[in-house]
């Protein structure tokens, strides 16, 4: 593990994204709040739709259309990024923050070389020759595992394999070398055995160079591996966040435990079969009132169909966002 | 590269010796030959026949067609000039059509591709408005609409340019404009959607998040990639300017090929009718040759060897 | 009871054990049902009425209809009725549109016009929509050499000049569908449009078929790949409700949306021709043709040309922009 020390990279501060779409206003995201220090890695967890990519295309001012910031801050390296203006966000982005994004397939430009690609990232966030480039890209290409660089950096995407392309985004990305690395789902549009390849690469990379990760999946399997901690993102709040610990051994929100019920482990008896969490996610554009998840929640109160839950502090830096919290301090009290 | 070019080849020349036949054949179909007239009585009529080898059964007719045609004759005209050969009237005429057709593609490209880009750039701005506006009327008005009603208002009522014929350089704006009207508002159109499209892919994406100005974004990744269903569009474009070139030949009295050919049309002067058609059928299908090739140039995905 | 440790949470918290009562199922779906999804064909509905664009394009393709199969009952003249002493009238009370030198009203001519304008618009893209969908359906159901073969073929009829192929057609049929019309009455009705309408019938049938069985083909293919997926996915309760939500909307919305633009280009088309001089056989008229005789007397009668020339636009432009709205509203993210 990369040495952590107690410094903040940054602080993401009731953060709040809306999509004006024709239907309405799609609340993507409703408040999420963390933070996270230098060298550490965090995982954001939940279905598609729960808000973990947006959020995290908020950190680099790139935010599909119609979407928008209604609310909070962001703050990386000490400066907040939600108000910087334009310009000097374009020197950040790429350089300080870089991103890996989930399809391989699609994310790189199919009419230019990846070579070209790259150095057009060197270019713009550096003050290397044309020589030093190339160079750089060599060193880049064997970083992450792609023989032949000095062939392969001429070549375009398609002559490529999906893992082949991945590794050649995770050049891109670490080009520059950023301090934060964000991580979008990289390995959910590969095959198993090429994800496994690429969780490999990211843990070797993550001890040789000191950046910060945020990996965002859906899959906490692949958290367990590499992550220090994660938050559990769902309609587009952080229902409970702690270390990597506190989610799998003492998780606080029945989410979670759908979660974690739902990962397929390996040495599993041949009748126990996989647990889906029932129903489908709410819609954003009416969000209920109480608990985004009660609607699919066995274990839903009445409070949760009308009031929302607050955060409880669980435990050291264990945060968990559920009623259920509530109803155990509340038992105790009583019972007392 | 080699094989996939001569591969694209031969499948052009089946589609032109289809096209030959499919017209030969249709010709046949009419009855009557291009003697019958009051005029002539059958005798006569026969002799006629005789002397061009019309009394002859019809795949004889064919045979030596198809031979006629592989030696690049395509035979003499019957009524309009009578015994001038096809390809001289088609040598004769084709310069002023294609010098029109290559103004009315070049305007459509010069005003097109900048007005899709703008329209793309600026989208839901009061330039788009316009120039959706203007592209999409300019789509639904058929060119002889325009032919006329600009002729109308340029060259009748005002007088600021000639009506008709192509002896000053001012008498090809109003031919060009109305020809290349059309194309230049379906290539902005073209443009500016496949330009959006291109501009919410992954890859715009991940341009951006390498921190990539916007002009690179737009100019670099997404422009070279949109402007690739233009080039496939060139193909049409072309056979389109021939096509839509009797139009504009016809209100504007220009002597170009199209004009021949709807005059061969009314006369039955079935040589020139065939001559042209095979004529602009190989000029479009060579054209769609080209315009595939440069595609595959364009767009490195696609592999030559295959 | 107010619950207030600092530790556990960062404000005051007032509850009671009622709050506790777990929920019932009932209570929570109807939390579910108030964002409940709407069917596909009412969310394009909603959205095709939230485009203004597309809905006067509509009310104009309506108005147009009556215009053009109403209209002529309406009018105290027809079509072919030269009217003496109404030579070469300026538009006036009695004819809106004024007269041709024949005498005949212009007014009622463009009604026929654009009914006969519809009429090829209408029945070339049904013509395309039935001939398309059957080959391209077969196409790629059979699979392998059949389907190999058939694309084949519908690669070099892609390749022919369509236009000149609908001139030459036009031409050739001209004779013996006149021949056929005069011999006997199995045609019906047919041959008042005169053999130019007919030929660019045969014409669609033969050539403008091929874009549509592309389409349809690769429906299929993917529906294809769908069952496969299904026979895979085995357990899924979720593939039924897949191709009902997503493969078939997509199938029928691209081909209605297809067919729909297929008509302004196939009245397009027949414009072009009847301008050339190869449409409707006179006496009738279509909007081509009266632009195209305008075109003699057009310095002295300019509204001759203007009004069929502003006709077919206006149809052309409302199918057009209601095809391009029916298109967002079927395929939200093609916009």
């Amino acid at each position: 593990m990369a040495e952590l020390n107690n410094k903040s990279l940054l602080n993401v501060n009731d953060f709040e994204v809306s999509f004006f779409t024709y239907a309405g206003e799609v609340k993507a995201v409703r408040g999420v709040t963390y933070e996270l220090k230098h060298g550490e890695v965090m995982g954001i967890v939940g279905e598609s739709g729960s808000g973990k990519s947006v959020s995290s295309y908020g950190l680099m001012g790139i935010i599909p259309d119609p979407g928008k910031i209604i609310g909070g801050s962001i703050t990386f390296d000490g400066k907040d990024i939600t108000t910087m203006p334009e310009k000097e966000m374009a020197q950040i982005r790429g350089k300080d923050v870089s991103m890996i994004f989930q399809d391989p397939m699609t994310s790189l430009n199919p009419v230019y070389t990846v070579g070209n690609q790259i150095d057009e990232s060197l270019r713009k966030h550096t003050d290397l020759n044309k020589q030093q480039r190339e160079e750089r890209i060599i060193e880049l290409f064997k970083l992450v595992g792609i023989n032949q660089p000095e062939k392969r950096m001429h070549q375009y995407p398609h002559e490529f394999s999906g893992g082949m392309r991945q590794r050649v985004m995770i050049a891109m990305a670490l080009a520059c070398n950023p301090k934060l690395l964000i991580a979008d789902e990289p390995t959910t549009a590969l095959d198993v055995t090429i994800q496994a390849q690429i969780i490999e690469l990211m843990k070797e990379l993550k001890d040789k160079i000191n950046m910060s990760i945020i990996f965002i999946t859906h899959d906490l399997g692949v958290v367990s591996e590499i992550c220090d901690k994660v938050a559990v993102m769902y309609a587009g709040n952080i229902v409970e966040s702690g270390s990597i610990d506190d989610i799998f051994y003492d998780p606080k929100h029945p989410y979670t435990w759908g979660l974690l019920k739902s990962i397929p482990k390996l040495n599993a008896e041949e009748h126990e079969r996989l647990i889906p969490i029932e129903g489908t996610p709410v819609d954003l554009i009416n969000p209920p009132q109480g608990c985004a998840f009660a609607p699919r929640c066995e274990h839903a109160m009445k409070i949760c169909l009308t009031k929302k839950p607050p955060l409880c502090h669980v435990g050291e830096n264990h945060d968990s966002l559920c009623w259920l919290n509530v109803k155990e301090e509340f038992d105790k009290e009583s019972g007392k | 590269m080699a094989k996939y070019m001569i591969k694209r080849i031969v499948a052009a020349i089946f589609t032109v010796f289809i096209a030959a036949t499919i017209t030969f054949f249709l010709m046949k179909l009419v009855p009557g030959s291009p003697f019958t007239s009051e005029k002539t009585n059958e005798i006569a009529e026969a002799a006629l026949n005789e002397k061009y080898g019309l009394d002859k059964p019809i795949y004889v007719q064919y045979q030596k067609y198809i031979g006629q045609l592989l030696k690049g004759d395509l035979g003499i005209s019957y009524k309009l000039r009578k015994n001038v050969s096809v390809a001289r009237i088609i040598e004769d005429s084709f310069p002023i059509s294609a010098k029109l057709g290559g103004f009315a593609i070049l305007f459509a490209m010069a005003f097109g591709i900048p007005l899709g880009c703008i329209a793309a750039l600026r989208r839901n701005k009061w330039q788009d408005n316009v120039i959706r506006v203007m592209s999409t009327a300019g789509i639904a008005i058929p060119g002889f609409v325009i032919a006329t009603t600009s002729m109308l208002i340029f060259a009748l009522s005002l007088k600021w340019l000639p009506t008709y014929g192509l002896d000053e350089p001012a008498s090809y704006i109003l031919p060009v404009f109305t020809l290349g009207f059309y194309p230049m508002c379906y290539i902005a159109r073209l443009l500016r959607s496949s330009m959006l499209e291109a501009m919410g892919q992954d890859y715009i994406r991940t341009a951006k998040a390498k921190g990539m100005s916007d002009f690179v974004v737009t100019f670099k990744h997404a422009m070279r990639n949109s402007l690739i269903p233009v080039i496939t569009y060139l193909g049409p474009l072309v056979a389109y300017t021939l096509t839509g070139g009797f139009v504009v030949e016809k209100v504007f009295n220009i002597p170009g090929l199209g004009r021949y050919f709807i005059k061969a049309i009314d006369a039955r002067d079935y040589n020139i009718i065939m001559g042209t058609t095979i004529f602009l059928a190989a000029l479009i299908i060579i054209m769609n040759l080209v315009c595939d090739i440069l595609y595959k140039v364009v767009d490195p995905r696609i592999n030559l060897n295959e | 009871m107010i619950l207030n440790n600092k530790k556990l949470f960062s404000t005051q918290i007032e509850v009671t054990a009622d709050d506790f009562a777990p929920a019932s199922n009932r209570e929570k779906n109807e939390l579910v049902t108030m964002g409940e999804n709407t069917s596909f064909w009412k969310d394009a509905w909603r959205r095709l009425k939230q485009n203004k664009i597309a809905m006067v394009s509509l009310v104009i393709i309506i108005l147009i209809l009556l215009f053009a199969i109403v209209g002529p009952y309406l009018s105290p003249y027809s079509y072919s009725q030269q009217i003496r002493g109404d030579e070469n009238l300026t538009p006036c009370f009695k004819h809106p549109f004024g007269t041709d030198n024949l005498g005949r009203d212009l007014l009622v001519r463009t009604m026929i016009g654009a009914r006969i304008s519809l009429l090829i618009g209408i029945g070339a893209a049904l013509l395309v929509l039935v001939i398309g969908s059957i080959y391209g359906a077969i196409s790629g159901l059979l699979g392998g050499t059949a389907d190999a073969v058939m694309m084949r073929i519908v690669e070099v009829i892609y390749s022919l000049p369509d236009m000149l192929v609908i001139i030459l057609l036009s031409i050739v049929l001209n004779d013996p569908l006149t021949a056929a019309f005069d011999s006997g009455k199995a045609l019906g009705g047919l041959q008042v449009l005169g053999p130019g309408i007919i030929a660019m019938f045969i014409v669609y049938a033969l050539l403008y078929w091929v874009g549509m069985a592309r389409i349809v083909r690769g429906q299929v293919l993917q529906l294809k790949e769908m069952e496969y997926v299904n026979a895979a996915r085995a357990l899924g309760s979720n593939n039924a409700r897949l191709i009902k939500k997503h493969l078939l909307p997509n199938c029928v919305g691209q081909l209605v949306v297809t067919t729909m633009l297929q008509i302004p280009s196939a009245i397009f088309t027949e414009a072009y021709l009847s301008f050339l001089g190869i449409g409707v056989n006179k006496p009738l008229a279509s909007l081509g043709s009266l632009a195209s005789d305008a075109l003699n007397g057009i310095s002295s009668y300019p509204y001759r040309l203007l009004f069929p020339a502003i006709t077919i636009s206006i149809i052309i432009l409302a199918f057009n922009l209601f095809g391009d709205g029916l298109r967002d509203a079927l395929d939200p993210k093609m916009k």
